[in-house]
C-alpha cells in the first residue's frame, strides 16, 4: 500500500507527496500532459525535441543538469505519445534544489537559437542511432502508418523523419511552451524522505507564483473503426525476416486495457508462455517472438512481432500466430494459465514499487489517468479478469479485419 | 514573488552508511550474506560461482552451460521448469560475466520455499538436453546475424578482441565454428568441475520467510563440492600493453560508432578510486566533459560516456560513443583534446566539487535500499573486497586534490598508449 496525499495549488499545479523514512534519497518528478499526440502532423517529433531544451537553461538557473549535480542529484527524462516526464533523485536534504530547478524551467526556461541548433543535431543522432542505423529500426514507422489513418499515433514519438526535427524553429518552440508547459498541465510529485506537510509547503514556495496559461484546446482527430485487414511489405538491409502485427484495442481508462494485458502474457510473458513453447521451441519457425499492449491513453494497439528463423517464409509464421490466437479464442482457457499471468503480474507490480523512482513516476502517471490512489488497485484489477472475459476480447479484437500486418523483409 | 535568483542552500552528504550485513556459513560450506528488509513482501537471492568465461576451456561453455541449466533436471523438463516458475510468479535469471556464473531469483515472499527449490533443481541437476541444446545454438547464430549489423556491437567486440587479444576469455566473442563446436559433454564436466565443485556465495535481500536459514540448508544438503571455501583467483591477467588503431567497415552505416580505452590494473590497485574519479570527469556523468563538449557544444552525438570496467584480474578504461558520419573527425579530435586538457591543466576547483558532491550523491542513491546494497556488497566480495573499501572510497572522493588528478591523468592517459576502434562507413 502506497501512502500519499495530494493537493491542487491555486495556479492549478497537483501537487502529490509520498514520505518514506527508510530512504536517505528523494525523488521528484514532473510530469507535462503532453507528448507526441498533441503535435503538428507537419511537426512530428516535436514534444520530444522540446524535452530536450528543457535541458538548456533557465532564467535564474542557466546549467540545470549542474546546478543538480553539484546538489548531489541526478536526473534524466522521456517522452512518449502521451506525456513527458521529468525526473530528479537527490539527497533528501537537498529536495530544494530540485524544485527550485523545476520550478524555474516551468516559468522561465530559456530558449534560444544556440540551444535549439545543438539539440536538433542531437536529436538527429539519436534518430540515427536507435531508429536509422538499426536493424528494422524503422518498423515502427511503417506499422504505426499502417494502424493508424488520422489519429496521431500514427507517428512514433521521435518524428515522422530527420527533416521534420531540422525544421523546427524557435517560434515553434516558445508556441508550443507557453501551450503545453504551464502549472495545470502537469503534475507535481515528491516522495522519499521528506514529510508530507514539509513536501506542500516547499512545492507552494517555488510553485504558487507561476501563473497559469489558459488551456487551448486541443482536438485530436479520433480514428475510424478499421473495417478490413490492412499489409503491407518493407524490404530492408536484415539478416532475418519479421513479422508484425498490430490490433486495435481500447485506450488505458478502458477496462479492457487489463483483459488485453493479460492475453498478451499469455501469449508471451515467460518462457513458459503459448508463443514461445509452441512458435519458438516446438515449431522452431522463430527466433524470438514477443506480445505486448502499449498502454496508449487514446485507442491503442495490442502488438506481436517475431523474427523468423532463416528458411521459413513470412507467410509460415504469420500463419501460425493466426493459428495461435485461433485457439485463444475457441478453447476455454485453463483456470491455472490465468492464475499464472496474474501471479506474475502482481510480483511485477509489487517488486516495481520498491523503486523510489518508479514511485514518483507511477503516482504522477496515475493522477493523469484520474486518480492516484489507482496505484493501489492495479493487482486487484488484474485479479478481477475473468476467462470469458480474454475469450470475448480475443474474439472482438485479435481478427484479421482489425489488423495491421507488417512483413520486413530481407532485401534479396 | 519569491526571490529566484537565491537559490536553496546546499547541504553536503557526509553520512554514507553502508546497511550492516548479515553472515552465516552454511553447512556445505556456501556463504550467505543477508540484508533483510521488512517493508515490502518481496525477495531476491542470488548464488553465485567462480565459473565465468576465464573458466572455461573452450569458448563459449561457460555461457551456453549457464543458458541450459534451466532446459530441463532430473524431474523435470524445460517446459515443466518454465511453468512452474512463471506459476509461482517468479523470475530466474542465469547468466555469466568474464568471472562468475549466477544464478539469480525473485519473488513474493510466500513463495520462497518452492522458489528455491526450482533453484536447486536447476543449479545442482541439470541434464542439458540435446534437443534443447540444438535449438540454443541455433537461436545464438541467428541473433549472431543480427548483432554484426550493429556497428556498436562491431566496433566494441573489436575493442575487446584487440585489447585482450583473441584468445583471451575476456577478449574474445563467438563466431559460427565456436557455436556450432559446442558439445553436450562440454557443458556437463564444465557444470561438474566449476558449479558442483565449488561452494557458492550467497546473496539474499529483501523480506525472508522466518524458515529461510532452514530451507537453505535443506536445499544445500546432500551437496558436498570438494572445495572448502569459494575461492577468488586475484592475480593480474596478463595482457597485451599496446596503443594503437583499428577499423571495422560497415556499409551505409549512417553513424560510426567509436570505441576507444587502455588496461589499467588490477581492482585493488592503489589507484583505482582516484582514477574513478578521473574518468567521471572525463566522462562518466551528464556534466562530464565529453558529455558538455561533444553532445552539449558540438551536437556530435546522443550520447559519450566513458568508465572503468572491472574484471576480477584487470580493470580497463572505456569510452564510446556513436556519431554521425560527418562528425567522425570533428569529435575524435575532440576527445583527444579534452584528454590533453586533463593531462596538462589542474581540474578547476568548483568543477571538483561538482563532481565530488555528484559522486557523493550517487553513492547515497547507490546503497539506498537493501536491494541495491546487496549489489554493491556482492561487487566488493567478489573483488576480494569488504566494507572497509567502501569507506575508503568515499573518504577518497572526499579528499581528492587536483594535483592528485593531473598526476592520475599523466599516468593513464598517455594518447599514444590508447587503443581507438572505429565501426562504421569511413
Amino acid at each position: 500500500m502506497i501512502e500519499f496525499a495530494r493537493k491542487t495549488l491555486e495556479n492549478g499545479l497537483t501537487v502529490i507527496s509520498s514520505c518514506d523514512p527508510s530512504t536517505p534519497m528523494a525523488v521528484v518528478n514532473v510530469l507535462y500532459k503532453v507528448g507526441a499526440r498533441n503535435e503538428d502532423p507537419k511537426k512530428t517529433g516535436f514534444a520530444h525535441l522540446f524535452e530536450h531544451l528543457m535541458f538548456g537553461g533557465s532564467m535564474h538557473a542557466p546549467r540545470f543538469d549542474r546546478e543538480l549535480e553539484i546538489a548531489g542529484g541526478s536526473n534524466n527524462a522521456f517522452t512518449n505519445n502521451d506525456l513527458t516526464n521529468y525526473y530528479d533523485v537527490i539527497p533528501a536534504q537537498n529536495i530544494e534544489t530540485a524544485l527550485w530547478l523545476e520550478s524555474d524551467r516551468m516559468a522561465f526556461l530559456d530558449i534560444n537559437k544556440r540551444s535549439l541548433e545543438v539539440q536538433r543535431s542531437v536529436v538527429s543522432e539519436e534518430f540515427k542511432e536507435n531508429y536509422l542505423n538499426q536493424p528494422y529500426g524503422q518498423a515502427w514507422h511503417h506499422l504505426r502508418a499502417l494502424a493508424y489513418r488520422v489519429h496521431p499515433y500514427r507517428w512514433p514519438t521521435i518524428g515522422l523523419s530527420l527533416k521534420h526535427i531540422e525544421e523546427a524553429t524557435l517560434e515553434d518552440v516558445r508556441d508550443f511552451y507557453r501551450r503545453f508547459y504551464h502549472p495545470s498541465n502537469a503534475i507535481l510529485t515528491l516522495c522519499g524522505n521528506i514529510k508530507n506537510e514539509e513536501a506542500f509547503s516547499l512545492a507552494q514556495k517555488w510553485f504558487a507564483d507561476i501563473a497559469d496559461t489558459a488551456a487551448t484546446e486541443m482536438k485530436i482527430p479520433e480514428e475510424p473503426l478499421q473495417k478490413e485487414a490492412r499489409r503491407k511489405v518493407v524490404e530492408d538491409n536484415v539478416p532475418l525476416d519479421a513479422v508484425y502485427i498490430a490490433f486495435h484495442i481500447g485506450g488505458r481508462n478502458d477496462p479492457s486495457y487489463y483483459v488485453n494485458n493479460l492475453l498478451t502474457d499469455i501469449l508471451s510473458n515467460g518462457s513458459s508462455s503459448r508463443l514461445y513453447t509452441r512458435l519458438v521451441k516446438e515449431k522452431q519457425l522463430f527466433n524470438s517472438i514477443s506480445a505486448w499492449v502499449d498502454g496508449a491513453l487514446d485507442p491503442g494497439l495490442l502488438t506481436i512481432s517475431g523474427r523468423l528463423n532463416q528458411g521459413i517464409s513470412p507467410e509460415k509464421g504469420e500463419e501460425a500466430i493466426w493459428h495461435e490466437l485461433s485457439l485463444l479464442q475457441n478453447e476455454s482457457i485453463k483456470e491455472r494459465e490465468l492464475e499464472k499471468v496474474q501471479n506474475k503480474v502482481e510480483f511485477e507490480i509489487t517488486s516495481n514499487m520498491i523503486s523510489l523512482m518508479h514511485r514518483g513516476f507511477a503516482l504522477s502517471y496515475y493522477e493523469m489517468l484520474g486518480d492516484a490512489a489507482q496505484i493501489n488497485h492495479e493487482i486487484e484489477k488484474y485479479r478481477n479478469v475473468t476467462i470469458s472475459e480474454l475469450m470475448k476480447e480475443a474474439r472482438a479484437r485479435l481478427i484479421p479485419g482489425n489488423s495491421s500486418v507488417l512483413y520486413y523483409k530481407r532485401k534479396q | 514573488m519569491i526571490d529566484r535568483s537565491r537559490k536553496p542552500e546546499i547541504k553536503k552528504v557526509s553520512r554514507i552508511k553502508l546497511l550492516p550485513l548479515e553472515e552465516a556459513q552454511l553447512n556445505n560450506a556456501s556463504l550467505l550474506h543477508f540484508l533483510p528488509d521488512t517493508l515490502y513482501d518481496v525477495f531476491q537471492i542470488e548464488w553465485v560461482f567462480p565459473a565465468g568465461k576465464w573458466f572455461e576451456s573452450k569458448k563459449g561453455v561457460a555461457g551456453f552451460t549457464a543458458r541450459m541449466m534451466r532446459e530441463g533436471s532430473k524431474k523435470h523438463n524445460a517446459l515443466q521448469l518454465a511453468t512452474m516458475i512463471d506459476e509461482l510468479g517468479a523470475e530466474i535469471d542465469i547468466s555469466i560475466s568474464s568471472d562468475y556464473l549466477s544464478i539469480k531469483a525473485m519473488g513474493i515472499t510466500r513463495q520462497f520455499d518452492p522458489i528455491l527449490n526450482i533453484v536447486a533443481e536447476m543449479l545442482y541437476e541439470p541434464v542439458f538436453p540435446e534437443d534443447e541444446l540444438q535449438l540454443k545454438k541455433k537461436i545464438s547464430l541467428q541473433q549472431l546475424l543480427v548483432n554484426r549489423e550493429k556497428v556498436e556491437y562491431l566496433a566494441s567486440r573489436k575493442f575487446m578482441e584487440t585489447l585482450y587479444g583473441n584468445t583471451h576469455p575476456y577478449g574474445y566473442k563467438l563466431d559460427e565454428q565456436d557455436i556450432e563446436a559446442i558439445q553436450r559433454d562440454d557443458l556437463l564436466s564444465f557444470h561438474r568441475q566449476k558449479v558442483l565443485a565449488s561452494p557458492a556465495w550467497i546473496f539474499l535481500s529483501g523480506k525472508a520467510p522466518e524458515n529461510y536459514l532452514q530451507t537453505l540448508e535443506s536445499m544445500l544438503s546432500g551437496i558436498n563440492p570438494e572445495h572448502k571455501t569459494p575461492v577468488i583467483d586475484l592475480r593480474e591477467t596478463e595482457h597485451l600493453e599496446k596503443g594503437g588503431k583499428a577499423f571495422v567497415p560497415k556499409k551505409e552505416a549512417q553513424q560510426n560508432a567509436i570505441r576507444m580505452g587502455r588496461h589499467l590494473f588490477a581492482p585493488s590497485h592503489p589507484d583505482s578510486d582516484r582514477m574513478k574519479i578521473l574518468i567521471t570527469i572525463l566522462g562518466g556523468y551528464f556534466g562530464s566533459r565529453l558529455m558538455s563538449k561533444i553532445r552539449e557544444e558540438k551536437g556530435y552525438t546522443y550520447g559519450i560516456y566513458s568508465s572503468m570496467q572491472s574484471h576480477v584480474h584487470g580493470s580497463f578504461l572505456y569510452l564510446a560513443t556513436e556519431v554521425g558520419r560527418q562528425y567522425l573527425e570533428p569529435a575524435l579530435k575532440d576527445i583527444y583534446h579534452e584528454i590533453e586538457v586533463l593531462r596538462s591543466e589542474a581540474v578547476p576547483a568548483d568543477e571538483l566539487n561538482l563532481v565530488q558532491n555528484y559522486m557523493l550523491g550517487s553513492a547515497l542513491n547507490a546503497i539506498d535500499g537493501p536491494h541495491k546494497a546487496i549489489g554493491l556488497y556482492k561487487n566488493l566480495i567478489l573483488r576480494g573486497k569488504g566494507p572497509q573499501d567502501f569507506e575508503k572510497y568515499i573518504h577518497t572522493v572526499q579528499n581528492i586534490s587536483a594535483a592528485e588528478l593531473l598526476t592520475m591523468a599523466e599516468k593513464y592517459l598517455d594518447p599514444s598508449r590508447l587503443l581507438e576502434v572505429i565501426a562504421g562507413e569511413k
